[in-house]
C-alpha cells in the first residue's frame, strides 16, 4: 500500500533532538537549585544481616553535614515495590544484598556526603546466605523472606506433551544458563526534590512518573496530591529507572531538612544499587518429526530474582509467554520458578526474560535443524507461526504476523553477503534467529491515557504521562497527532511526563509506548478534530461530515472551498462552553492466564522478527568478531523508520553484548567489576555491518497499524551469534556470554574445531 | 592545599577567569563553576567518554583533567559549536541521520568527532570509528552516529 500519510511512516528528526545537540536538554543531574543539600547513601556491604544498630554519630559530626536519617525517621510506609511491595526505602531491620540501603546524609557538597556516608557504622549480625537459586530450594535453605525464597512458581500445560514426546522422531534436551547483566545506560541516577509551601516536585528520569508519584508518596509519607513528579531528560533506561530512584531519597531530605536535595548515583553506585537482568537456567527439551514438525516441547527454567520481588513475576510470566518460541506447537507444558537469593535484585530489562528464552528455543530448533540435515530458515518456516497460528498460552493469533516474510527477506539478504572462505585460525559461518514477542503488559489490563488541548489561537498541545527514554517515543506521538490533525508536527507542543498536568500513560515498558500511548493519542485526537469539525460545521452550516481537514482549516467541497481556520472553530467550541480539549484511552484486550495451564491471551499482539549473524572465530583465541547482522522486524506500521532501524542498530549491540562479554560477576553477592572498566560493553570497534529491514504487516487495533519494537529487537540477535558461532566451529555454547576464555575452552575439545 | 586558584582559560571563545579548588577536575570545573553542564558525567574513571570536550585542538575527557591543566587553555564545549542559530554540521548531520536516541553520549560523541575534522577534514571510516571508540553508545549502536559523521564529511568534500 502507498503511504498517502503526511509523517506517519516519514524519518522525520527528533522533536527532542536540537536540546540532546546542543546541550540545552536538561537532565536530573543538571539542576542546581540555590540552598540544595547532596545526599549520599550508606549501603550494606554484607549480604545478609540484620541490622542491630546504626552509628550516625561519627557522620553527623563531618563537617559540612546537615543531617543524617536512617528508616526510623521516614514518616510514611518505607516500603516499595510495583509487584510487591517487599523493599525498604530505608532497612530497619534486616539487608538482604549487598547494596541495601540503611542511612542517607545530607551535606553541603556531595564529596562531605560521601565521607561522612562511609562513617557511618552499622552493627550487624550476619545471617547465613543464599547465592544462587539451587541452593535457596534447598530444604533447610536460609529464608530470606517470612514467606520463604520461592519468589513465584507457575505452570503451563497445552496438549500432552508426554504423548507428543513418545510420538516424536528425534528428541533433543539441553539446559542453557544466561548470565545477569547491567542496563548501563550511560546517564547515571540523578534526582532533585524541592519543598516548598507543602508540595514536594521531585525532578527525575523515570519510566513511569505518576507510579513513581504514587509509590513515594506511601513510601516518604505525603499525600500524593501534594507530590509532583516532572520527568527530566532520561539518559537511557532500558526498562531500569523506575521505583526507588534517588528521588525517593531527595524527597525524603527535602521534607526533613526544609532545603532542596539533590543526589547523583557515581557509576559504581549505579551497578551495585540499581536492578538486573535476570539469569535463567533453562532445561528444554523438544520433540520433533523426521521431516522436521515440531511435536512437543517441555521447559523447565528457575531464575534468580535476587533480594526482593521489584518486577520479578512480569518477568516470570513473560519469559514463559514466549518460551516455546514462535512456532506452532500443539503440546507443551511448562514450569517456571523464581527464587529470591541474596544477589543484586532481578529487574525489569528490556526483553523481561525473553533474550533469556530465545537463547535456548533458537539453540534448540538450531540443534534440531541441523540434526536433521535441514536448512534452519526452511525448519522455522515449516513451524513457525503465520496468520491464525496458536501460541503457547493457546492464542490464535490475527492477521498482524509477518515472520515468513522476516526469514524470506533476511535469507535473502544472507545468500547475497556469503560467507569468507576459512583460514587455518579462522572460521566463519551464519547463524540466524527469529522470535515473537507480545506487545504490552502480558494477562492483565495496562491502559494508557492521553489529553490534546487546542488554545483559542489554534495551537495544539499534547500531554502524555511518559517521557522519551530515547527511544524516540515523544517524536512517535506528536507525529501521530499531527497525522490525525493533518498539521506539520512544530505546530503541536508535547509536555510529557509531569503529573501535574500529564495524565497517567501508563509506564515505558513492555514495548507498548507507541502501540498503546500511541493509540491513545489518535483516539483523543480524533476526538478533538470530532469537535472542531462540529464546531465548523456551525459555522459554514454545511454537513460536518462534508468538510475536509487540511492545512491548518476545514474546507467545504465547493470551489473555491469555504475555510474554516482551526482557531476560529476552536473559537466556536470555546463560546458554546466545549472544553478545548479531548482525552483518548486505549488499554488492549486480552484474557489472564490461568493459574494453572498457563493458557489465555496476554498481549492483543505481537512483533516477530528474524536476524542473522556472520561470525568470525579465532580458533586460536576463542575471540569472536561479528562481521553482520542482517534483521528484518515486523512492527506492523513504522510511524519513523529511523527510529525503529535506530531501536535495531541499538539493540543488536546491546544483543552482542549479551553474547559476547557482559557479565556481572558476583563473589558472595558482591559485585566483582561495578563499572565500565571492568564491565565490556561494545564499543563502535565492536558493531558488525547492519542491515535493518522492516516488514509490514498492519495490525488493526495500533495506531496506524503500529505495533513495537524497543524489546523484539534485542531478542534475536544472541541466538544468531551463538548458532553462527557452531556454524562456524561445530562447538555448541549453552552459557552466556561466549566469552573468548569459555570459547576457547570448547574448542580445545571439539573434535570439529 | 585547599586555597582556591586562579584560573584563565577561553572557553566557547569567551575568556573567563575562575576561582577553583585545586583538586578540582575540568569537568566539574565546567559543569559547576561555569554552568555548562552540556558535558556530561558518566563514568568519573575516563571509560564512558561522556565528558569529551576539545582543549587546545585534542579532544580530551574532562573527568581525569585537572581544573588546574585548563589554565591557560582554550576549551570547546559542545554550546560552543551552534553559531547564531545555526547548527554545526556535525550536529546537523547527527539530527538528520538520526543518531540521537537518549542523548547522553551525544555531546561527548559530537566533540570526539569535531577534534577528529578539526585536523583531518576527510577522514576514513576507519579513523572516523577510531576517533569514537573512547566513547561509549548505550542507545544507537554507533551505526547512524557513524553514518552522521561521514555525512559531516561528505560537507568536506
Amino acid at each position: 500500500m502507498k503511504n498517502t500519510h503526511r509523517v506517519i511512516g516519514r524519518s522525520v528528526p527528533r522533536v527532542d533532538g536540537h536540546g540532546k545537540l546542543t546541550g540545552k536538554a536538561i537532565f536530573a543531574g543538571d539542576i542546581s537549585l540555590p540552598g540544595m543539600v547532596h545526599l549520599a547513601a550508606c549501603r550494606s556491604d554484607r549480604p545478609h544481616a540484620r541490622i542491630l544498630a546504626i552509628g550516625t554519630a561519627e557522620a553527623l559530626g563531618h563537617p559540612g553535614v546537615v543531617a543524617v536519617f536512617t528508616g526510623a525517621d521516614i514518616p510514611g510506609s518505607n516500603r516499595i515495590g510495583r509487584e510487591s511491595p517487599d523493599q525498604q526505602v530505608l532497612c530497619t531491620d534486616k539487608v538482604r544484598y549487598m547494596g541495601d540501603p540503611v542511612a542517607l546524609v545530607a551535606a553541603e557538597t556531595p564529596e562531605a556526603a560521601r565521607e561522612a556516608a562511609a562513617l557511618i557504622a552499622v552493627d550487624y549480625e550476619d545471617l547465613p546466605a543464599v547465592f544462587s537459586p539451587e541452593e535457596a530450594l534447598l530444604p533447610g535453605a536460609p529464608r530470606i523472606h517470612e514467606n520463604g525464597n520461592v519468589l513465584r512458581e507457575q505452570t503451563l500445560l497445552k496438549g500432552d506433551p508426554d504423548r507428543a514426546m513418545k510420538d516424536a522422531d528425534v528428541v533433543i534436551t539441553n539446559t542453557y544458563r544466561t548470565q545477569m547483566v547491567e542496563h548501563a545506560y550511560l546517564e547515571p541516577e540523578a534526582a532533585v526534590a524541592s519543598f516548598e509551601s507543602d508540595k514536594m516536585t521531585v525532578w527525575v528520569p523515570s519510566k513511569y512518573a505518576h507510579f513513581d508519584q504514587r509509590e513515594l508518596a506511601d513510601a516518604i509519607g505525603l499525600p500524593t496530591a501534594k507530590v509532583r513528579i516532572v520527568n527530566t531528560t532520561v539518559g537511557g533506561c532500558f526498562g531500569d529507572k523506575t521505583s526507588l530512584s534517588p528521588g525517593y531519597y531527595a524527597a525524603l531530605a527535602a521534607l526533613k531538612t526544609g532545603r532542596p536535595a539533590k543526589m547523583v548515583y557515581t557509576r559504581e553506585e549505579s551497578f551495585i544499587a540499581t536492578r538486573k537482568r535476570h539469569p535463567f537456567i533453562i532445561h528444554h527439551t523438544t520433540g520433533a518429526t523426521r521431516d522436521g514438525r515440531i511435536l512437543a516441547v517441555k521447559i523447565e527454567m528457575i531464575s534468580d530474582t535476587g533480594a526482593y520481588a521489584a518486577s520479578g513475576p512480569t518477568v516470570l510470566t513473560k519469559s514463559m509467554i514466549h518460551a516455546a518460541g514462535p512456532y506452532d506447537v500443539a503440546n507443551v507444558s511448562m514450569k517456571v520458578t523464581f527464587t529470591y537469593t541474596n544477589n543484586p535484585v532481578g529487574g525489569s530489562m528490556r526483553g523481561l526474560g525473553v533474550p533469556q528464552v530465545a537463547f535456548a528455543h533458537e539453540s534448540q530448533i538450531d540443534i534440531l535443524a541441523k540434526e536433521l540435515g535441514m536448512n534452519p530458515f526452511e525448519i522455522r518456516k515449516q513451524n513457525g507461526f503465520k496468520p491464525g497460528s496458536v501460541t503457547a498460552t493457546g492464542q490464535r493469533l490475527g492477521d498482524s504476523v509477518s515472520l515468513d516474510e522476516t526469514l524470506d527477506r533476511v535469507r535473502r539478504e544472507v545468500e547475497r553477503i556469503g560467507t569468507p572462505p576459512a583460514t587455518p585460525s579462522r572460521k566463519y559461518g551464519w547463524g540466524i534467529g527469529a522470535m515473537f514477542y507480545g506487545i504490552g503488559a502480558g494477562g492483565r489490563s495496562n491502559p494508557a491515557i492521553a489529553r490534546l488541548e487546542v488554545s483559542d489561537g489554534g495551537a495544539f498541545t499534547l500531554y502524555v504521562g511518559i517521557g522519551d527514554v530515547g527511544q524516540g517515543s515523544s517524536t512517535a506521538l506528536v507525529q501521530i497527532a499531527a497525522e490525525v490533525l493533518r498539521l506539520p508536527m512544530e505546530e503541536i507542543g508535547l509536555v510529557a511526563g509531569d503529573t501535574d498536568c500529564c495524565p497517567d500513560s501508563g509506564v515505558t515498558a513492555a514495548s507498548r509506548v507507541t502501540y498503546i500511548v500511541g493509540r491513545a493519542v489518535q483516539i483523543a485526537a480524533e476526538k478533538l478534530k470530532g469537535l472542531l469539525q462540529e464546531a465548523a460545521a456551525q459555522i459554514t452550516g454545511l454537513p460536518a461530515e462534508s468538510l475536509q481537514l487540511d492545512g491548518g482549516s476545514f474546507q467545504s467541497p465547493e470551489d473555491p472551498p469555504r475555510r474554516v481556520s482551526l482557531a476560529e472553530a476552536a473559537r466556536m467550541l470555546r463560546s458554546k462552553g466545549f472544553p478545548l480539549s479531548a482525552e483518548g484511552m486505549y488499554d488492549p484486550d486480552f484474557v489472564a492466564l490461568d493459574p494453572r495451564t498457563g493458557q489465555g491471551e496476554p498481549m492483543a499482539t505481537y512483533a516477530f522478527a528474524t536476524q542473522a549473524a556472520l561470525v568470525g572465530v579465532d580458533t586460536g583465541s576463542g575471540e569472536v568478531e561479528v562481521l553482520s547482522v542482517v534483521a528484518c522486524h515486523d512492527v506492523g506500521t513504522a510511524v519513523n523508520p529511523d527510529s525503529v532501524t535506530g531501536q535495531i542498530e541499538g539493540a543488536v549491540s546491546m544483543g552482542l553484548g549479551f553474547s559476547l562479554m557482559e557479565e556481572i560477576l558476583l563473589e558472595k553477592g558482591r559485585i566483582v567489576n561495578p563499572g565500565y572498566s571492568g564491565y565490556f560493553m561494545p564499543t563502535v570497534l565492536d558493531m558488525p555491518e547492519m542491515v535493518s529491514l522492516i516488514a509490514e504487516a498492519p495490525e488493526a487495533t495500533g495506531p496506524f497499524g503500529a505495533k513495537g519494537v524497543g524489546e523484539p529487537a534485542l531478542i534475536p540477535t544472541t541466538p544468531a551469534i551463538i548458532n553462527a558461532i557452531h556454524t562456524a566451529t561445530g562447538v555448541r555454547v549453552t552459557e552466556l556470554p561466549a566469552s573468548p576464555e569459555r570459547l576457547w575452552t570448547l574448542l580445545q575439545s571439539s573434535p570439529e574445531a | 592545599m585547599t586555597h582556591d586558584h586562579t584560573i584563565r582559560m577561553k572557553v566557547n571563545g569567551t575568556p573567563l577567569e575562575v576561582r577553583t579548588r585545586p583538586d578540582r577536575t575540568l569537568l566539574d570545573l565546567l559543569r559547576e563553576e561555569i554552568g555548562l553542564t552540556g558535558t556530561k558525567k558518566g563514568c568519573e574513571e575516563g571509560e564512558c567518554g561522556a565528558c569529551t570536550v576539545i582543549m587546545d585542538g585534542r579532544a580530551v575527557l574532562a573527568c581525569l583533567t585537572p581544573a588546574l591543566k585548563a589554565d591557560g587553555a582554550e576549551i570547546t564545549t559542545i554550546e560552543g559549536l551552534e553559531q547564531d542559530g545555526e547548527l554545526h554540521p556535525l550536529q546537523k548531520a547527527f539530527l538528520d541521520e538520526g543518531a540521537v536516541q537518549c542523548g547522553y553520549c551525544t555531546p561527548g560523541m559530537i566533540l570526539s568527532a569535531k577534534a577528529l575534522l578539526d585536523v583531518n577534514p576527510v577522514p576514513t571510516a576507519d579513523q572516523i570509528k577510531e576517533s569514537i571508540s573512547g566513547n561509549l553508545c548505550r542507545c544507537t549502536g554507533y551505526t547512524k552516529i557513524v553514518r552522521a559523521i561521514q555525512r559531516a564529511v561528505e560537507g568536506n568534500r
